[in-house]
């Protein structure tokens, strides 16, 4: 069942994929950059958060006033403050899309779980960012989501009274609170870029960057919106104040929508199944390829008399799977003699894709099970038939 | 393509001599059911078909092989760009082939008998239409011997 219904999105998604294709040329197609926008959301969101970030002031008292000062005072800060909520949603967008096609289209499989798992957890931080974010303008919506979290975290049983006064260092909100809520801003967006090592590090010559055309138009979309459209600030809080409705964003703050229609305990335990079950995508229909229905070629072998240490399988491997070791003797070919390096495969990361095979011009590459003598006796069959 | 071009009736008009050997990945364009079982396409007999794990994986010395062994033409197809399932498998064979083409020039080989695809699983209308449009672009540049000038006499007069 959830196979079949796998087997229609992913149908879907590649026909979106065509009638993209049609429209746009397909070095263009955004489809297929959904990873570099969000790299590209995230550069706009920490260029944008420096710059706010030297005039926020982290006090229940100065807060809502200082970022008043950066919108009506500061040069371009309507703008700025603009473009930094305008790219968070931006930013949760693009990681969407790139979560929804990877997954359709069963880019998690085989060697590919590492960035899949590493994923979820960027996606996690970037949604606890997101949320902490609405804390600092410090207005009525903050203080509701304030009393909202603080009601979600004292229905912890044992740990719920530890927790909110963890949160806002001491019993009530004081001097203290915003800097706890500006660290729990700041440093898990850092952290994104550990996190960004993580994922790349399995990944040879990532895409971390859309064509030109698309840096433009989502850096002009966000400049335009934030100035059609400029963010406004609520009341400033106060402890009298009861705010009763307050705008939601869907992107970031659904769990708190939910809490209108479900206990506090349920929509945390809802956000645990879903990153649980978002770290076991990878290896819900884990099979073997030869279930699967793939071709099974073999891992890549070294030949080692041929290999002349040029690096270029090295270069070639999408996987990092070819590392490149000094070379213990001189191979056998004329152009192995004087070799300094010699390239070895790391079987685990092995795909069996072959692209290896294509960047030798040395022979010094084979797939056991499809051997280039194979495929040129297929050419040769092939011609003279 | 046209409803016409898709029917059955629509017949395979390009000479039984223009002999075309194509490399496809196995993820890009899904051939299931238009291969004869000695490997040719369906609707033109003429082209042979050896699948591939990815289309990086083929050598370009494969394909000039392939040309000095009696092919009149060869393409690669691999998925579109930017989606191979590999990554970069597409865009490096693309980078390569275009590599070939200056060497094959050097060799007075006509560089326009190698062709590089990229078509995605579903879209076998698309893969079918390139491949006719490239049977016929070799055709047109068939020689009075009934086969492809080896040499790039055309070009350079």
């Amino acid at each position: 069942m959830y196979k079949r219904i796998l087997r229609s999105l992913q149908r879907t998604t590649l026909q979106v994929d065509v009638a993209l294709n049609r429209i746009l040329p397909s070095d263009w197609n955004p489809w297929y950059y959904t990873g570099g926008l969000s790299n590209l959301f995230l550069t706009i969101l920490i260029l944008s958060g420096i710059f706010l970030f030297f005039y926020y002031v982290p006090d229940p008292n100065e807060a809502h006033r200082s970022i008043t000062f950066i919108t009506e005072r500061v040069p371009y800060g309507r703008i700025i403050r603009g473009v930094h909520r305008y790219a968070a949603d931006g930013f949760m967008v693009a990681i969407l899309l790139h979560l929804f096609r990877n997954w359709f289209t069963e880019r998690y499989l085989f060697s590919r779980d590492i960035p899949w798992i590493s994923g979820m957890f960027l996606l996690g931080f970037t949604g606890f960012v997101g949320i902490t974010g609405y804390f600092m303008a410090w207005d009525d919506r903050a203080q509701a989501l304030l009393a909202m979290t603080l009601h979600t975290l004292r229905s912890i049983p044992l740990l719920g009274p530890w927790l909110s006064s963890l949160l806002l260092g001491g019993q009530g909100v004081g001097e203290g609170t915003l800097v706890r809520f500006l660290f729990l801003h700041v440093v898990p967006a850092v952290t994104l870029y550990l996190l960004l090592w993580w994922h790349y590090i399995r990944i040879r010559h990532p895409k971390i960057w859309p064509p030109a055309v698309w840096v433009l138009f989502s850096l002009g979309a966000v400049f335009l919106l934030s100035s059609l459209v400029p963010v406004v600030s609520g009341t400033p809080a106060s402890p009298t104040a009861r705010p009763q409705t307050i705008p939601l964003d869907v992107l970031y703050m659904w769990p708190y929508w939910l809490l209108k229609y479900i206990g506090p305990l349920w929509v945390i335990a809802l956000g645990v199944v879903l990153f649980a079950y978002g770290m076991y995508i990878p290896y819900q229909l884990r099979e073997g390829p030869e279930v699967m229905g793939v071709r099974h070629a073999g891992v890549a072998q070294v030949i080692e008399p041929n290999c002349t240490g040029c690096e270029l399988c090295y270069y070639d491997c999408p996987y990092n799977a070819i590392i490149m070791v000094p070379s213990p003797r001189p191979g056998q070919t004329k152009a192995a003699q004087n070799r300094k390096l010699l390239a070895v495969v790391i079987e685990s990361r092995c795909v069996e894709c072959g692209i290896c095979i294509g960047a030798c011009p040395f022979q010094a590459l084979e797939l056991p099970r499809l051997m280039e003598n194979q495929v040129l006796e297929r050419v040769l069959a092939a011609c003279r038939s | 393509m046209s409803e016409l071009e898709r029917s059955p009736l629509a017949q395979p008009q390009e000479r039984p001599d223009l002999k075309v050997v194509g490399f496809v990945c196995d993820w890009s364009v899904d051939l299931k059911g238009t291969l004869t079982e000695d490997g040719r396409l369906r609707e033109f007999p003429g082209v042979h078909v050896i699948m591939v794990p990815c289309s990086g994986f083929i050598r370009p010395s494969w394909l000039e092989f392939a040309l000095k062994n009696g092919a009149d033409g060869v393409f690669v197809c691999g998925c579109p760009y930017g989606d191979c399932l590999n990554r970069e498998g597409n865009f490096l064979v693309r980078d390569r082939i275009q590599q070939m083409r200056r060497r094959l020039q050097r060799q007075r080989i006509d560089p326009e008998r190698v062709a590089m695809l990229a078509y995605g699983l579903h879209d076998r209308e698309g893969f079918l239409s390139a491949i006719r449009a490239f049977l016929d672009d070799l055709r047109s540049r068939v020689g009075p011997g009934g086969q492809v000038a080896t040499k790039a006499t055309q070009q350079n007069g």
